[in-house]
């Protein structure tokens, strides 16, 4: 039965209403004459309803006639009625083919270029890189399909002399570059300057390696800030050795030459030690705090040209309040930008809190805001090892803590000699 | 009128011995005899072979002559599926099926 539906869709058929007493003699006599009709229903006393192939209608009149009934039709269903109206609504394909054919030529060309991680780059500027991008061939406005990725990531890579490999990913019409940069070996390394290594702070000696040079202090030493740690100076006392177990050597004469005076080397090596910073921090046990009482505020307001539409309020109704600030703005077309922009800020309540602190808490704060301040200066590799609060003095609303931190960090600093 | 009855007598005894025949051959009576098959699918289908034409169709009644006489259906919702010349399905609600003259 589905078949014959679907059949009658292809074909097209129509839904007729019969109207007169004797539906019935209608449908003999169309039955007879060997008409199809399917899904008839009794609408009401007089009318019946009934579906036929669209061409059988013309000869039901005759029948309609002589049976004393009429035939009206209700409505026309399948594909060819469908193709008519569309063949009557010239515009409506044409428009959609209109849209489609807009969608692939905009989507065939490039609308933006980016770089990935450009706070990364530390020898090349956006522009240079840009720069070279577009004397490839990949810039704004240009043809998707005329691009190679392979060609344009060789030849970037041969413009950008600095860079160790470029990426080039295109994904819709947005055009992203990646360069990696060349790790330059250290210039410390080719420094071949004589020189001795020595301590930059106080500290008790933890670890000493020693890579090349003569090592000045021992473990469990106490070093001050100025004192030589390894030194640059070689003494050729192990070379005195050999040159008794091979007497008959040639370079023997030069390394007597050298033995009285010493030869100067550029020492190198790790010294790490135990070192101790002490601060004196004021800590109020009595403060004032600012917080959010969970109150907010969402403004939003659009900016065309220079005027504003604001939905919410543009001065929230606190006293005091924080605000986070979000700016959108839409990318330009080239060199024209656009002048709309929507801004939309959240004002937070804040509220004036007196706290009271313990004297722990005040210890914590105190050991925290040191650490910070130590922090940033610190060479890498340090580790804090411990931390000691002693109390200075204190009344009701104040207390002053002596902080004491001790860190096992690299001392070491290179010295030329001259 | 005497001889519209001899008419009928003679059917009547034609028919008869068209049944017998039947029975002795084990042929179909609907093909010999010429009468309606009608399928019944539960009471919500009913399927009729041979009709010879609709007589009265409403929603919820529907009479078919068939050649021995006229097939009345009755129930709700009625709903002619398909018609062709000699055959016809019925949709809807049955209630009752009577063979009448």
């Amino acid at each position: 039965m589905n078949l014959l539906k679907i059949w009658a869709y292809l074909r097209g058929y129509l839904v007729i209403d019969i109207e007169g007493n004797h539906g019935e003699k209608f449908i003999n006599m169309a039955v007879s004459r060997g008409h199809f009709l399917w899904e008839i229903r009794r609408v009401t006393s007089n009318r019946v309803q009934a579906k036929i192939y669209s061409e059988t209608f013309p000869s039901l009149r005759h029948i309609a006639r002589a049976t004393g009934s009429r035939v009206r039709i209700n409505s026309k269903k399948g594909i060819p009625f469908l193709v008519k109206k569309i063949y009557r609504r010239k515009m409506f394909p044409v428009g959609i083919l209109f849209f489609l054919v807009c969608l692939y030529l905009l989507s065939s060309f490039i609308w933006s270029v980016e770089i990935k991680n450009v706070s990364d780059l530390k020898m090349h500027t956006e522009g240079q890189i840009f720069h070279a991008a577009s004397s490839c061939g990949l810039k704004k406005g240009a043809l998707r399909y005329r691009l190679d990725t392979s060609d344009i990531k060789e030849s970037m890579e041969r413009k950008l002399p600095r860079a160790s490999w470029v990426g080039v990913e295109i994904s819709g019409t947005r055009a992203i570059l990646e360069v990696v940069e060349k790790v330059l070996p250290d210039e410390k390394h080719l420094d071949r300057q004589p020189g001795n290594i020595l301590a930059q702070k106080d500290g008790i000696i933890e670890e000493i390696l020693v890579l090349s040079g003569t090592a000045g202090v021992m473990e469990g030493d106490t070093v001050k800030k100025g004192d030589l740690l390894i030194s640059g100076e070689i003494i050729h006392e192990i070379e005195e050795e050999e040159d008794e177990d091979s007497e008959n050597e040639d370079p023997r004469s030069d390394i007597e030459d050298e033995q009285e005076e010493p030869v100067y080397f550029r020492a190198k090596g790790i010294v790490r030690a135990r070192a101790w910073y002490e601060f004196e921090e004021r800590v109020n046990l009595e403060d004032k705090v600012e917080r959010k009482t969970g109150q907010s505020q969402k403004v939003l307001v659009l900016r065309i040209g220079k005027k504003k539409f604001i939905k919410g309020l543009e001065n929230p109704p606190y006293k005091t309040y924080k605000e986070e600030k979000k700016v959108r703005k839409l990318p330009g077309l080239g060199n024209m930008k656009i002048p709309m922009e929507i801004t939309s800020t959240v004002h937070y309540e804040l509220k004036r809190d007196k706290i009271y602190r313990s004297m722990a808490e005040a210890r914590d704060l105190a050991e925290k805001n040191v650490i910070k301040k130590i922090e940033d200066k610190l060479p890498p590799n340090s580790k804090i090892i411990s931390k000691k609060t002693n109390v200075k003095s204190q009344d009701e609303k104040k207390v002053i803590l002596l902080v004491l931190v001790e860190t096992i960090e690299e001392i070491g600093e290179f010295h030329p000699l001259n | 009128m005497g001889d519209r009855n001899l008419k009928n007598f003679i059917r009547k005894k034609k028919e008869k011995a068209k049944l017998g025949f039947a029975n002795v051959l084990e042929i179909p009576e609907d093909i010999l005899l010429n009468l309606p098959r009608v399928v019944m699918v539960g009471n919500v289908h009913v399927y009729i072979e041979n009709h010879k034409g609709v007589i009265e169709y409403t929603s919820e009644k529907l009479r078919v002559a068939v050649n021995s006489g006229e097939i009345k259906i009755t129930g709700e919702d009625f709903f002619l599926k398909t018609i062709l010349p000699d055959e016809l399905s019925l949709e809807g609600k049955i209630d009752t099926l009577v063979f009448g003259q």
